[in-house]
């Protein structure tokens, strides 16, 4: 087992276990102060994505866009308790737990028919800086002198300059000038030196070799002489970088072409490149755990909190409002699923469905399970358990040959084999304290 | 006598009466996550309707199109078989899209006796089991080992990983690209399965990406494909990616955004690679939609063609037209279409060439090479 092969898997490991220790959270917090499961929980994590994902698309940046998730989650957790759940709050516990079934499937058929079915694609964050494509000049000797002049502007390291102002097809079209030039007049000395010149600027000009629309303006992609066309985008870049001799750090050449939005750049630790938006995930949910866990400890919302998960009735002889304190539960709940959908969303960095909640659901409600339901820092325990050891048995289970594809089922047999020796779950515990 | 031959008109003319339209069921991903290749099916099948009925029709009768949502998925597949199997005005199905779905219908049809035409299914024993199921496409061994010549022969590779779709598409597909791939030298460092819930593909990404493939081969469906190379890009895999057709829809290039960039696949069809009729073909879907048609747009206006072809000759009995199919079995019998000249092998089976395409500026284009 080599360093480069083990870190990134413990990096997304770690990364899955938070967003699952988040949403556990909603889990459990739930049970203990209702001792219902609430199985729309999946449903507002996905919501939570959606919004997220939509936010960044029309170009917030990430926090109000996580800002907005939570808002909205916060309302749709209230709102599917008060619809659902609030009317039944004497009833045998069997009913709210149908109407959470219920709420769960009307939920993905809404946010199927509001959003549609297809994936809905996470944006690149990156920015794209618009550019003009310029008409070529009519005379050969202005087109050559301009890309004379922007030649030496790349050597003079004015990278911007020379740039912005290349457009597509404009070696071609110099070309094409010159012929009809010199069909009219062979012999031209001038001639002669110009289709020189235009010859040194095909070596040595980066070239326009693709145009792309993109919503926010042109991406235009640059690559140095004649190569084969069959290569990533990646690799053309950093052609066209080399070409350049810009060196790697060069804000210019990011200027120039796309600067990579820090949630998509990577840093190096030990030859092993990690993506920003990692540690992000890490510690997103490492302060929101230590905050929840503040709230409920140390302040008075949160003793009301615990006494309502202690007992209602006698919470509310103590002068609790205990209707508020459920609603509070939902928000909270709801806004670390809203969080935790994004940070999804932003992990896979590859786009969400409005069928994603299911899974997520059902191995963030095991990991509140496995943890001790209705007792938060188990979630936050058993979120993390689960994320790990599913990445590592996909990881290891594809290695062996067994198949990857098998991972998450290491997951619920650990499971398994834990509720057996403790019901509890590992830090659940039969005393009166929870929440 | 002249009471027998009263009597025959008026069966004649009652049988007339029954209706003046020939129906044929479409069946495909309509909803679900595969609703764009849905749209295709809808499009291409309305477009050879017209185009049927404009030239007079099937017998003097009009092609009437009933469709079959299966949403990709097999159980869905069996109930919208059945319903066809049992509305008896139904002569013909072209469907189902997914290899599973055909499989899963097929029982069905072949229990009832309804020809089942497939325009995109691809797995190998898809026309073997059932007489009623024909395709008009390659198969994936053939798909497959094309595959594995092209990441050698075009792309260079030397080592490649597999990642596929667990289900009969994927599976058959990734074993005849493996199976080659071994055959002609390459080394296969990882094969790895993924379902369609799986939504986050990291694991195996990092995976496969500590064995430094050159090439990574993706045996499924355009959904899960943009997640993957999306995914990978973002983590700066270098890989390249190479998949079959099931990748080919645009929805690829629209959610993977700049990471399908220089993804290689193969295609039963390419307008530029074909015929004249592709590009006529191609002008009056993009009249009606305002939009070029897709592969899979193309594969099921042929389907419907042909299949109107079968009913002309079978008329309205289920069993001759299974025989007027089975009668089209050499080039010389067979139907010339947009995506080339279909006949089919006792099986159903029909041989058609796979055209090799890379996604470049955000299109579909043919590759520069292309392998014989």
């Amino acid at each position: 087992m080599k360093w480069e092969e083990i870190a990134p898997q413990l990096v997304n490991a770690l990364s899955l276990g938070g967003i699952y220790a988040l949403i556990a959270v909603g889990y459990t917090m739930v049970y203990g102060i209702l001792k219902l499961i609430n199985f729309a929980h999946g449903e507002i994590f996905m919501s939570g994505a959606f919004v997220g994902v939509i936010a960044l698309s029309a170009g917030w940046s990430l926090i109000p866009s996580i800002a907005a998730a939570c808002a909205f989650c916060a309302v749709l957790g209230v709102t599917i308790d008060r619809v659902a759940y609030q009317p039944l709050r004497s009833a045998p516990k069997l009913a709210p737990l149908i109407t959470a079934l219920g709420m769960s499937i009307f939920l993905q058929n809404a946010a199927m028919m509001v959003w549609g079915s297809g994936m809905r694609p996470f944006p690149v964050l990156s920015p794209k800086y618009p550019m003009t494509l310029k008409k070529a000049p009519e005379n050969s000797k202005a087109l050559i002198d301009e890309i004379a002049s922007r030649l030496e502007k790349v050597r003079d390291g004015k990278y911007d300059e020379a740039m912005t102002g290349l457009f597509l097809g404009e070696y071609r079209v110099a070309k094409r000038n010159l012929e009809e030039e010199r069909a009219r007049d062979a012999k031209s000395a001038e001639l002669v030196l110009l289709e020189k010149r235009l010859a040194e600027a095909r070596e040595n000009i980066p070239r326009v070799t693709a145009v792309t629309r993109i919503p926010d303006g042109l991406l235009v992609e640059f690559r140095n002489g004649t190569g084969d066309a069959l290569k990533t985008l990646s690799d053309v870049r950093r052609e066209a970088q080399q070409a350049l001799k810009i060196p790697r750090t060069a804000v210019e050449w990011n200027r120039m072409e796309v600067r990579k939005h820090v949630l998509e750049r990577g840093f190096m630790v030990g030859g092993v490149e990690v993506q920003w938006k990692q540690p992000l995930i890490w510690f997103v949910t490492l302060a929101l755990m230590l905050g929840l866990e503040f709230m409920i400890r140390k302040t008075s919302v949160g003793r009301a909190m615990r006494a309502v998960a202690l007992d209602q009735n006698t919470a509310a002889l103590m002068g609790v409002s205990v209707n508020n304190i459920i609603r509070l539960t939902f928000v909270i709940g709801s806004a670390l699923a809203a969080v935790g959908g994004v940070l999804y969303a932003l992990k896979l960095g590859g786009g969400v469905v409005f069928t994603m909640g299911t899974q997520v659901g059902v191995i963030a409600f095991s990991a509140a399970v496995l943890g001790g339901i209705g007792n938060i820092r188990g979630a936050a325990l058993g979120g993390l358990l689960i994320g790990v050891i599913t990445n590592l048995a996909i990881w290891k289970l594809g290695e062996w040959g067994v198949g990857g594809v098998y991972g998450p089922a290491i997951a619920f047999l650990v499971l398994i084999a834990v509720i057996l020796v403790r019901p509890t779950g590992l830090l659940g515990s039969t005393s009166v304290e929870r929440a | 006598m002249r009471f027998t031959s009263a009597l025959l008109s008026l069966a004649l003319s009652a049988s007339a009466f029954a209706g003046d339209t020939v129906k044929i069921g479409v069946a495909g991903p309509m909803t679900g996550d595969q609703k764009e290749t849905g749209e295709q099916l809808k499009n291409g099948a309305e477009l050879a309707a017209e185009h049927v009925n404009k030239a007079g029709g099937v017998n003097g009768k009009k092609i009437e199109l009933v469709w079959g949502d299966d949403e990709a998925k097999p159980p869905q597949a069996k109930v919208v078989a059945e319903k066809f199997a049992n509305d008896p005005d139904i002569m013909l199905v072209v469907g189902h899209f997914n290899s599973s779905c055909t499989l899963a219908g097929q029982t069905t049809y072949d229990r009832v006796g309804l020809v089942e035409f497939s325009p995109a299914s691809t797995n190998p024993t898809v026309c073997e089991k059932s007489k009623w199921t024909f395709r008009n496409l390659y198969r994936d061994d053939f798909q497959g080992q094309l595959l594995a010549r092209v990441a050698k022969e075009i792309l260079g590779a030397k080592k490649v990983c597999v990642f596929f779709d667990n289900d009969d598409y994927g599976t058959g597909l990734k074993d005849s690209f493996v199976g080659k791939a071994k055959e002609i030298g390459l080394e296969v460092a990882q094969v790895e399965a993924y379902t369609r819930d799986t939504a986050d593909f990291s694991a195996t990404l990092d995976a496969f990406n500590a064995k430094k493939p050159d090439v990574i081969f993706i045996s499924g469906i355009y959904n899960s494909a943009a997640a993957i190379v999306r995914q990978a890009r973002s983590k700066g895999m270098k890989a390249q990616f190479v998949g079959g057709d099931g990748l080919k829809d645009d929805a690829l290039i629209k959610n993977a955004a700049d990471a399908a960039e220089g993804l290689v696949l193969t295609s039963p069809f390419s307008i530029e690679a074909t015929s004249e009729k592709a590009v006529a073909f191609r002008k009056a879907y993009n009249d009606k939609f305002g939009r070029d048609p897709g592969t899979w747009a193309a594969q099921v206006y042929d389907a419907v063609m042909q299949g109107a072809v079968a009913i002309k000759k079978g008329g309205l009995d289920r069993t001759k037209i299974l025989e007027a199919m089975q009668a089209m079995n050499t080039k010389e019998k067979g139907y010339d279409g947009v995506t080339g000249v279909t006949w089919f092998d006792k099986n159903g089976d029909c041989e058609k060439p796979a055209f090799v395409e890379i996604v470049k500026d955000g299109e579909f284009v043919p590759h520069e090479k292309q392998l014989k």
